[in-house]
């Protein structure tokens, strides 16, 4: 019995074991992914303007970061990854993406969206579920109004509006001026009326304040009115594409006055290149010409890289990444509340758009410059202090 | 315990069965419970299934209702703008009217709006504060624009709220656009398709979650965190495009069989979901059922075993019973034959074997008996020891020959001990007889020994081996016989009249005495004593008479001379005398006279005694170097002295050589 029990005492002992090691199997899951710092990027890639280069360029910056072991934070070096969202042209589609972005792949900040009409619903939720959003052109004032986790590194529309009245009305003393928008998108609808409100500031008078909504083709009306009114330039707000079609149908109305426009004129080379566009001004962050010492080097290999040059959103990009890995190292954190506080305290970041502060509220105090457009090139033709 | 059963047949069979019907009791529970589990799982996953078909149908005919209701209104709309195309500025109200009025029939409409035509700008709004923006860049309007359009669930920049637009273009009679009407939807209305619990049990429940993992609608009781967010498997499952089942852990962590599906058109994952706990109820019921069952039937099948075992382990038993009655040794006992099966025959052989068993014992005990009775009655001593020498048996007999028992003397060097005086013979007697264990023919020993009473005694032993190694000690008092040799020996040595040494043994003794002088470079003496007239005497007062004198005559002769020397009766009325270890004859010469002085004693029974004798000297080495020689010369001289009338001493040398 002895030998008989021992043996069956190993079967049982056997038979619990099984069940024990089942148990395990079923009780033991779950891992931790290694640390990350994740950022997602929102930007339009299926609709026109599509900003691939500015992809193409964030991703080269992270590739190079991750390549150089990561970003320094708090005595670790986190691997960043970037996630891309398309926002195409549709609001839905741009929450859609944003929602995504913060609730399931629960990104540490956002860089974008671009346009005004896409940060400003956009900026919303990103202040409700406090994650920070840097965006690198969207320059609505309204963006950055009464929130915390909102940020932006190009200039402002006020300052637009204003250093573009003042150059009008100082530097080419232009005393009537007027305006032709798109009411339906916030971006040439808030530069126009800030505009028109500086150049009055200034003694100037605005004898055209003309408007028309997203997708009109046919501007002969506004532009006839204009043309009446003696305005000495036209303020054109609008985004390129628009531009194009404004500048030409002008010329064909009559005006002969100048065209004068804002920051969204800096992505098209189609405006460039456009006769009738020889000789207007516009104001950008950006201006390849006043790049010097690393930046220039390093504008020089992302040009080799992408194979061409750095457009003012890929440069802006590069800021607003620049800003946030910046940040993080400083507060040596990627949780979103500490990178908040250290993109609000960030001093004399040196970007590819200029010496970059943050501190009052969430836009970054920054130098601008204003180009000409001068045989298909546009160049430098003042450059504007923070001060200014 | 344990050991009650390890003692038991019965509790072994009864153990072994339960343990082993209990294994299969609860294989049977398991495997019952595992392909219930299996069964009840697709039966909820069926229910699910269809709950959640009927669920997506349900959204349907809302949403198509609504889109229904939209048609209306902008149908109407298009009527009255056609009819007034400047109503939208002048008398809004007119327009707004019926539409607050269609929003406070139906509580899941936010807000109806009204959008130009071009670029998007609300022209009007049920909610005022939204008038004049615009609407350009949203999805609902460029395709609102297009016709009847239902815009997926997103997040609302106005509530960053999940809301659901629907829109469609309002155009007059010509098919010219006059606007866009759009409705956003609120999700209560989801809630309450959500909740309906129709098909869903207990714990069963619905939710819609949208792409950003956000909980939209939920059918959980007091579950009014909408818009919060909720991570699950079936979640992940859903959001990457994916539509199927499984068991996991629900938002709230309990386990549950829940079936999910991605909801393309509306960009929504609906989940309908169960509690394993309720779903697998019955699979646990229906183990613990069988459980139970078979638990009865373990306690049955152990009854039949004890019943049956009690009744194939009496035979089993008694024969066992009667096994241990025989190996305590009472060969009377029989097994009571129970069956005529096999256990029977096992009693009956057991019978057989136990009775066999019983003859032979008693045979053997007689046998023994017998043997004893041989070994007890033996006179000779006979003794067992082992190879060491140590004493394991001995018989009265050798009790006897020693006068001590094994007990007293447990080993051959014990008994030597106390029958030998000399260390040397007890060491001898030892060494032999150890040695003689190793022989295959040892030789017999015959030693004198010390008895225990003291008395001298004669043994012979002789040992034999015994298979096994020990030896047998077999052993005989021999003292009579050793006896009788000496008296045989005596007596062929001595003479028979006077016990004096013969010539025999004179002979011996002169030749020791010879051998002794020449070594020693001494002398002897040899005296050859012849009594006077013996035979007158003898022929005149009788043989008996004669006899008398020879007797006196020894017992004088014996007090004329020393210990160690030597009187002999050569035969008749000659004696010699053998002196040994003499200086010089004249010691000779003075015993002679002395021998003369005795033998002549007339006064004696009336001189009819010692008459005298004629005495004949002869000496080593002055007369003769051996014993013929030296006997000669003594007779000679003898005679001599004889012939010159008797009671006379002549030595050898004053007579001439013969």
């Amino acid at each position: 019995m002895c030998a008989g029990s021992s043996k069956l005492r190993k079967v049982l002992a056997c038979f619990l074991m099984v069940c024990a090691l089942a148990l395990l199997a079923v009780c033991s899951r779950g891992q931790n992914a290694d640390e990350e710092f994740r950022i997602g990027l929102l930007l339009p890639l299926s609709s026109t303007p599509a900003l691939s280069v500015s992809q193409r360029a964030a991703m080269s910056l992270v590739a190079r970061v991750n390549a150089g072991g990561g970003v320094a934070v708090g005595g670790r070096r986190l691997r960043v990854r970037l996630l891309v969202e398309d926002t195409g042209s549709q609001v839905e589609r741009v929450m859609a993406a944003a929602a995504r972005l913060i609730s399931q792949e629960r990104v540490a900040a956002l860089v974008g969206p671009y346009f005004s009409r896409d940060a400003l619903p956009v900026a919303g939720v990103a202040e409700q579920s406090q994650v920070p959003l840097v965006s690198p052109s969207a320059s609505n004032p309204l963006l950055t109004k009464d929130r915390n986790y909102v940020f932006r590194v190009c200039m402002v529309d006020t300052v637009q509006g204003r250093i573009m009245a003042r150059f009008a009305r100082e530097d080419l003393g232009l005393r009537r001026a007027a305006v032709l928008y798109d009411e339906a998108d916030a971006y040439p609808s808030g530069l126009a009326r800030l505009f028109c409100e500086a150049f009055e500031r200034l003694g100037g008078q605005v004898t055209a304040r003309e408007s028309y909504t997203t997708g009109a083709a046919d501007f002969a009306a506004q532009l006839a009115r204009i043309r009446a009114s003696g305005a000495q330039v036209l303020f054109l707000p609008n985004f390129s594409k628009d531009v194009v079609r404004q500048m030409t149908q002008a010329r064909t109305v009559g005006f002969s006055g100048g065209f004068l426009g804002g920051d969204s004129w800096g992505t098209d080379s189609a405006l460039r290149d456009l006769a009738e566009a020889e000789g207007a001004f516009f104001s950008s962050d950006y201006a390849e010409e006043s790049l010097s010492g690393q930046n220039r080097v390093d504008a020089e290999r992302y040009r080799k890289e992408l194979g061409v040059p750095l457009d003012k959103n890929a440069a802006l990009t590069l800021d607003a990444l620049g800003v946030l890995l910046a940040a993080a190292s400083a507060v040596g954190s990627v949780d979103p509340v500490s990178l908040r506080a250290g993109i609000a305290s960030l001093r004399g970041y040196e970007g590819f758009t200029g010496r970059l502060s943050f501190g009052h509220g969430g836009d970054a105090v920054r130098s601008a410059h204003i180009l000409v457009i001068e045989a298909g090139q546009a160049r430098c033709r003042k450059q504007l202090g923070p001060a200014q | 315990m344990n050991r009650f059963i390890q003692k038991s047949l019965v509790a072994r069979l009864v153990s072994t069965s339960l343990v082993f019907s209990l294994l299969g009791v609860a294989g049977m529970g398991a495997a019952s419970y595992l392909v219930g589990r299996a069964f009840l799982r697709q039966a909820a996953v069926d229910r699910l299934e269809s709950a959640s078909r009927q669920k997506e149908t349900d959204l349907g005919l809302w949403v198509e209702e609504r889109l229904r209701d939209l048609k209306f209104v902008a149908a109407m709309s298009a009527r009255e703008l056609s009819e007034n195309p400047s109503l939208v500025e002048r008398d809004p109200e007119r327009l707004l009217n019926p539409l607050r009025e269609y929003i406070d029939a139906q509580p899941d409409v936010r807000e109806v709006l009204l959008l130009a035509p071009t670029g998007g700008r609300v022209l009007l709004s049920t909610d005022h504060s939204h008038v004049g923006g615009y609407r350009a860049s949203y999805n609902f309007y460029t395709q609102g624009r297009q016709g009847p359009t239902v815009q997926s669930v997103y997040l609302s920049p106005e509530s960053l709220r999940p809301i659901l637009t629907v829109s469609m273009p309002v155009k007059d009679a010509s098919g010219k656009l006059l606007g866009v009407l759009a409705v956003h939807l609120g999700l209560e209305r989801i809630d309450q398709i959500i909740r309906s619990r129709a098909g869903l049990g207990e714990t069963g429940e619905t939710f819609l979650v949208d792409s950003s993992n956000i909980l939209v609608a939920s059918g959980r009781k007091g579950f009014a965190v909408m818009g919060r967010q909720a991570f699950t498997e079936g979640i992940q499952r859903a959001l990457a495009g994916g539509s199927g089942q499984g068991l996991y852990l629900n938002d709230a962590g309990a386990p549950v069989v829940g079936v999910f599906r991605w909801l393309g058109s509306y960009q929504m994952a609906l989940l309908a979901e169960m509690s394993q706990a309720e779903a697998f109820a019955s699979a646990g019921q229906l183990a613990l059922v069988s459980v139970l069952v078979g638990l009865a039937m373990a306690a049955l099948l152990g009854l039949g075993v004890f019943v049956l075992s009690r009744r194939v382990a009496r035979p089993i038993l008694a024969v066992t019973r009667a096994a241990m009655a025989v190996a305590g040794g009472d060969l009377s006992v029989r097994a009571e034959v129970m069956t005529k099966d096999e256990l029977g025959n096992l009693a009956k052989a057991f019978n057989a074997m136990t009775s066999d068993l019983s003859g032979l014992y008693s045979r053997l005990e007689m046998e023994g008996r017998e043997r004893g009775a041989i070994l007890q009655s033996s006179f000779d001593g006979i003794a067992l020891a082992d190879k060491n020498g140590t004493l394991i048996y001995d018989n009265p007999g050798m009790q006897r020959l020693f006068g001590y028992s094994v007990r007293e003397v447990p080993s051959l060097a014990a008994l030597a001990d106390r029958i030998f005086a000399s260390p040397e013979d007890r060491q001898s007697f030892v060494v032999n007889l150890m040695s003689d264990m190793l022989q295959e023919n040892p030789p017999e020993r015959v030693f004198p020994f010390q008895h225990r009473d003291g008395g001298q005694c004669w043994c012979r032993m002789r040992v034999s081996r015994m298979p096994g190694g020990n030896v047998v000690i077999n052993a005989q008092d021999v003292s009579a016989l050793k006896a009788s040799e000496e008296r045989v020996r005596h007596m062929a040595l001595h003479d028979a009249l006077t016990g004096l040494p013969n010539r025999q043994l004179f002979s011996d003794r002169l030749e020791q005495a010879l051998r002794r002088a020449r070594r020693n470079n001494a002398g002897v003496g040899l005296l050859y004593v012849d009594l006077d007239r013996f035979k007158a005497l003898n022929d005149t007062f009788g043989h008996a008479h004669g006899d008398r004198v020879l007797v006196e005559t020894a017992l004088r002769l014996k007090a004329c001379v020393r210990e160690s020397d030597t009187v002999v009766r050569l035969g008749g009325d000659e004696f010699v005398i053998v002196l040994p270890d003499l200086a010089g004859s004249k010691d000779a010469q003075a015993v002679g006279e002395k021998v003369l002085e005795a033998l002549f004693d007339p006064e004696v029974a009336e001189g009819r005694m010692f008459l005298g004798a004629s005495v004949g000297l002869a000496c080593y080495p002055e007369h003769g170097d051996d014993q013929d020689s030296l006997l000669a010369r003594a007779d000679a001289a003898m005679y001599s002295a004889k012939r010159a009338g008797g009671n006379a001493l002549r030595v050898a040398g004053t007579l001439p050589t013969v």
